[in-house]
């Protein structure tokens, strides 16, 4: 088994946005380079939580607030990146829009992680008949790359906010479920366990202090690359206006929609985009950052 | 700031230089001795045109989508075909006569078509395509055909076709019923073989269609081009690159999204006509509050028209009053004006209803129709200032035709009518017995002009008739009409004779290049 | 080799996920609201023309029965008919595929060409300036989604400068040279990001090898170093590349999907999307199936390919 273990291994890392599968070992240099990675990555989330702030709290312009004679204006000082074709305020719409990508990232993120480890650690645990049945299932969701099975998925419920977390979510299940599952397998073999077993701990006891801290680390590493790759996959969606749905701003939204006046309104364009980028570079960031803490041999 | 006033200053310029264009080129239309200062028409070149769909199947009885079709214009021919203004002009058919009851035609037969497998056309042919289309294994969408009771050839050059009550709309029907060889039928959907000016050389599922001129073509002196390519190209903006680059000539009814670019570029020409369709915002009359009439008249009243136009189509588009687009000259009734935006008026007719604090509706949208999510974005936010809180709804084409279309399961929902060649097919679907009168209007008085007009064959009465239907349509505010989206069509200088028609095709036969 | 029982068992695991994929495609598209033949005939068409037309799609069946006959014709490579186009769906795809297929290669061909070299030198060249450039375009490249990428390409190389096609594409039986231009752009967009990966993965691994004891030794037999990093190094480092690389196909093609829109290329994705659109459920299910089977035959094939590659594996 120890082979395909490794393969499945792999397998998880080269699907996540992660693929650095090889430790190396512990320099000074590294401590500094984690050092700048949060924060840097700490920073520029700070600011995409602030512009979400700004916008729940209103701070900024009405976001679907129109109007027609200030159409296509660069930015300037009444509007800080200017304004799209219908003239409404490009910043307010950018923050609306990381309130929506974290939602939408954050919620997607839970589900997967939830539901994936649940999945996981019954396979895990119980083993055999089970654990034969879940991963056959979750082998035939793992044939479809994730972008794919969340754009089904969202045919079928209909687009909007909350089909879009559920869609993105349900499509991150698999990789969650086969981390957790390795977790327990190791786990429930491990010799500590066994002589807790022995000593007639409850199952639950043992999971929650024997096999449990030794799975949060990978979740937790898979969950800020699974943030990411979903606030990526959403605005995918909503770029092939299958995502988020209007009047509500999403960024791949704004950025299908400004396509057309992309000659002569570049900062129309230039806005939406990177402010996905910015935002899932951050997440990367911090990522690196929790699996550098995390990894006992750099630790 | 600049942005936008330059715009709305530069408008009226480009419409009227728009008109001068189409008007000149109508102009030398009429004229075809060339006595104008226009250069002649040059033979040969190989023509570009991008359009945005693939066909789905070049089987003239089976196709439906606008996209075929605008292609298919130059493959297949019926029995009577359509000038400028919409009438009906002889085609395959040299001539025709209408029997005093109006239920038999008989048409003559025009002489020395050629299909493009060489074989000459004859009655039999007419004859077999008319029967294949009736066939319901042929899978004809429309459902007039059934109408023709009896189809037959009396001698080589002659077809009678007997209906089983008059229908006063059957000659422009006949317009889609194209005429092929029997023995090219099973092969037609990928193989088409018709009477066109151009037959096909190759298709290639998701890049392009390729025809050629058909030598042996019956009409004289055209088509001038030796070969056409239809590339296609789904967003207009990578259109428009091609075009500027030369690889594409012609844009046909290009997004209004991308036609600034188009007038920024010298070198490249914009023609603007109408599309002959009406864009609607569609009320569910059977839903409350939409059943009260103040209710509709107040959403009217509410939405600016103008400014949906500059707003959601960038100026590109004529007003509309009622279900009927300027383009059917000899039946319509300007009713543009009907209803002023007025929302004070608007606040005052809700309370008058009994909803001085507004109410809360759905609007549905197509969501591939980038104009009708543009406008209903407006509409929201216009119904909003006058209190009527509206929640946007985006659903796919096939779920719009099934759940809005046919099951009428909606408020609100916007939406483009293509028009048609006759008023009865247009206007019949208010009728309260049309199978899809979506909007579930009802009303005596239409009806019965409705049936009237579908019996009778003279003109003038039934100019009235459809006037007088245009007007209930107002009156009763049965939808917001709002606009018929300007047809724009983006060209390099150089290719000239492209000709506007109140059908969705490009005619090709006209087009050339100028020396 | 490979011993012949492993393979039995991956091969037999291959065949499971299949059908359940398969069965997760159907499940999936039934349960999906519209109605294909009102499609096909438009909003004019006549009810009873509509009825006929529903029989003679069979959509009039019970779902297991339409289940059992699609997945017969699937083990056959019949995949139905396109409701909306009329065709094979299985020949649709196939005169789709050269697009997304040369797309999906050419970018794999970039990640490989620009990913190893970039991630050799940042480990050769470690913790220098040169080093940190790489890490910061590798940051970058994970980071930046590839559609916007696509229309930043398309500004810069096709409007500003117009030195390469803006979209669409040129068959390869047209102008070998032309298409190879028309697909350089979205390759590009498309393998940032695996670039990214790549260049990674090939920096630690490379890290971890320059470790191993046999470079050690190589080092004090006074090897120089150049030898040491390129001919043994990188060498024994690639393993992990490769079995990635081969990872990364299944992400190429779901990527290929919003590039293809983003480029207007006429490939598998496009296809997808209109047959969506159209509610064309054989369509949508053949190439939702063959996406997947891809997926999973490239996984099955790398990691036989991983256990060739890598002599220290054992079979048990």
């Amino acid at each position: 088994m120890a082979v395909v273990w490794r393969a499945k291994r792999l397998t998880i890392k080269g699907w996540s946005s992660e693929a650095e599968g090889f430790r190396q070992r512990a320099r000074p240099r590294r401590l500094q380079r984690r050092q700048l990675s949060i924060w840097l990555g700490g920073s520029l989330l700070l600011v995409i939580c602030l512009a979400a702030a700004a916008s729940w709290w209103g701070l900024t312009l009405e976001p679907n607030a129109m109007n027609i004679r200030e159409r296509l204006l660069p930015p300037g000082p009444g509007h800080w990146l200017g304004t799209d074709h219908f003239g409404r305020d490009i910043f307010a719409r950018i923050a609306y829009g990381s309130r929506i990508a974290l939602l939408v990232g954050g919620g997607s993120t839970l589900l997967a992680a939830t539901l994936g480890a649940s999945l996981g650690a019954w396979a895990g645990y119980k083993g055999g008949w089970w654990d034969e049945l879940i991963m056959r299932l979750i082998d035939g969701l793992m044939a479809f790359p994730g972008i794919l099975l969340a754009i089904m998925l969202v045919t079928v419920m209909g687009p909007g906010l909350g089909n879009t977390m559920i869609a993105i979510g349900m499509a991150n299940v698999p990789v969650f479920a086969r981390i957790t599952r390795g977790v327990f397998l190791t786990g429930r073999n491990a010799l500590y366990v066994e002589a807790a077993h022995a000593l007639g701990a409850r199952t639950w006891d043992i999971i929650r202090y024997h096999i449990l801290p030794n799975g949060i680390g990978p979740i937790l590493v898979q969950a800020t690359v699974t943030f990411a790759t979903a606030i990526l996959t959403e605005a995918s969606l909503s770029y092939l206006g299958l995502g988020i749905q209007p009047p509500d701003a999403s960024w791949g939204r704004m950025l299908k929609e400004a396509q057309p006046q992309m000659g002569r309104a570049l900062w129309s364009v230039l806005a939406p985009g990177a402010a996905i980028f910015i935002t899932v570079m951050a997440l990367n960031l911090m990522g690196d950052a929790i699996r550098d803490r995390l990894d006992p041999e750099t630790r | 700031m600049g942005g936008g006033l330059k715009r709305i200053c530069r408008l009226p310029a480009i419409v009227i230089l728009g008109l001068l264009v189409s008007l000149s080129l109508s102009l030398w239309v009429e004229s075809p001795g060339g006595s104008l200062a226009l250069a002649a028409p040059a033979v040969g070149g190989h023509l570009v045109v991008a359009v945005p769909v693939d066909p789905d199947t070049f089987d003239p009885h089976k196709a439906v989508a606008a996209a075929t079709e605008e292609i298919e214009f130059n493959i297949y021919q019926g029995l009577v075909s359509f000038d400028q203004e919409g009438r009906i002009i002889p085609c395959l058919a040299e001539s025709w006569e209408i029997s005093e009851d109006g239920t038999t035609y008989t048409f003559r037969i025009r002489e020395g078509v050629l299909f493009h497998n060489g074989r000459r056309l004859t009655a039999a042919d007419v004859v077999y395509s008319l029967e294949r289309i009736k066939d319901d294994a042929t899978g004809f969408p429309l459902s007039w055909p059934k109408r023709m009771v009896e189809v037959a050839a009396p001698n080589e050059n002659t077809v009678r076709i007997r209906l089983d009550e008059p229908y006063a709309p059957f000659l422009s029907e006949l317009v889609d019923a194209a005429v092929v060889p029997p023995e090219a039928a099973a092969a037609l959907a990928t193989e088409p073989v018709g009477t066109g000016p151009f037959r096909m050389v190759e298709w290639v599922n998701g890049q392009h269609v390729e025809l050629e001129r058909f030598e042996e073509y019956w009409e004289e002196g055209v088509p001038y081009l030796d070969r056409v390519t239809f590339r296609i190209i789904p967003d207009p903006a990578t259109a428009i690159l091609n075009l500027k680059a030369g690889t594409v000539h012609v844009i046909p009814r290009l997004s209004a999204d991308v036609a600034w670019d188009v007038e920024a570029t010298t070198g490249l020409k914009l023609l603007e006509g109408p599309m002959n369709v009406v864009q609607l915002m569609a009320l569910n009359l059977d839903r409350k509050p939409l059943s009260d009439k103040r209710v509709r008249q107040a959403i009217n009243h509410a939405v600016d028209k103008d400014l949906l136009i500059e707003g959601a189509a960038w100026g590109f588009g004529a007003k509309l009053g009622s279900n009927m687009s300027p383009v059917m000259e000899s039946f319509y009734l300007d009713l543009a004006d009907f209803y002023q935006y007025d929302p004070k008026r608007a606040k005052e007719l809700l309370a008058e209803a009994g909803y001085p604090n507004g109410f809360d509706i759905t609007l549905s949208l197509p969501s591939s129709y980038d104009l009708h999510v543009k406008t209903g974005e407006m509409v929201a936010a216009m119904l909003g200032e006058v209190g009527i809180r509206v929640r946007i709804e985006l659903v796919e084409w096939g779920t719009w035709l099934e759940r809005i279309y046919t099951k009428r399961d909606y408020d609100m929902t916007i939406v483009g009518l293509s028009g048609k060649l006759d008023p009865h097919t247009v206007l019949s679907r208010y009728e309260s017995s049309y199978a899809r009168n979506f909007n579930n209007f009802r009303n005596d008085e239409y009806d019965n002009l409705i049936q009237e007009g579908l019996r009778i064959t003279d003109f003038s009465r039934r100019q009235e008739i459809y006037r007088r239907c245009q007007e209930i349509l107002a009156e009763e505010a049965a939808a917001v009409f709002i606009m018929d989206p300007s047809d724009l069509v983006a060209m390099r200088e150089g290719v000239a004779g492209w000709r506007y028609y109140p059908k969705y095709v490009d005619d090709l036969r006209y087009v050339y290049f100028e020396k | 080799m490979v011993p012949l029982q492993y393979l039995w068992r991956r091969l037999s695991a291959l065949v499971v996920t299949l059908l359940i994929a398969s069965t997760i495609t159907f499940v999936v598209f039934n349960i999906i609201p519209g109605d294909p033949a009102m499609l096909m005939l438009g909003t004019e068409a006549d009810p009873e023309v509509l009825a006929n037309l529903r029989r003679q799609l069979g959509l009039d069946l019970p779902l297991h029965v339409q289940y059992f006959q699609w997945l017969r014709g699937a083990a056959l490579g019949d995949l139905g008919t396109s409701i909306r186009l009329g065709r094979p769906v299985a020949s649709l795809i196939l005169e789709r595929l050269p697009v997304t297929a040369s797309l999906a290669v050419l970018a794999m061909a970039l990640t490989i060409i620009i990913g190893v070299p970039a991630g050799a030198y940042g480990a050769a060249r470690r913790g220098r300036a040169a080093d940190y450039l790489i890490a910061i375009f590798t940051q970058v490249g994970l980071a930046i989604p590839h559609f916007w990428l696509g229309i930043l390409l398309i500004l810069l190389f096709s409007m500003r400068w117009q030195l390469l096609p803006p979209g669409g594409f040129v068959p390869w039986g047209k102008d070998p040279w032309q298409a190879f231009l028309s697909l350089l752009l979205p390759a590009l967009a498309l393998a940032s990001h695996r670039i990214a990966q790549v260049a990674r993965i090939t920096r630690t691994s490379m890290l971890d090898a320059l470790h191993k004891d046999y470079i050690r030794t190589g080092r004090g037999k006074g090897l120089p170093e150049t030898i040491l990093l390129f001919k043994h190094a990188l060498k024994n480092s690639l393993i992990p590349v490769v079995t990635v690389a081969g990872m990364q196909f299944a992400g190429l093609l779901a990527g290929s999907i919003v590039a293809e829109e983003v480029f207007a290329l006429p490939g598998l994705g496009r296809l997808l999307l209109q047959a969506i659109g159209y509610r064309d459920l054989p369509l949508v299910q053949g190439i939702s199936l063959f996406i997947a089977a891809v997926v999973v035959i490239i996984n099955f094939m790398t990691d036989i390919l991983y256990l060739l590659l890598d002599p220290r594996v054992r079979y048990d």
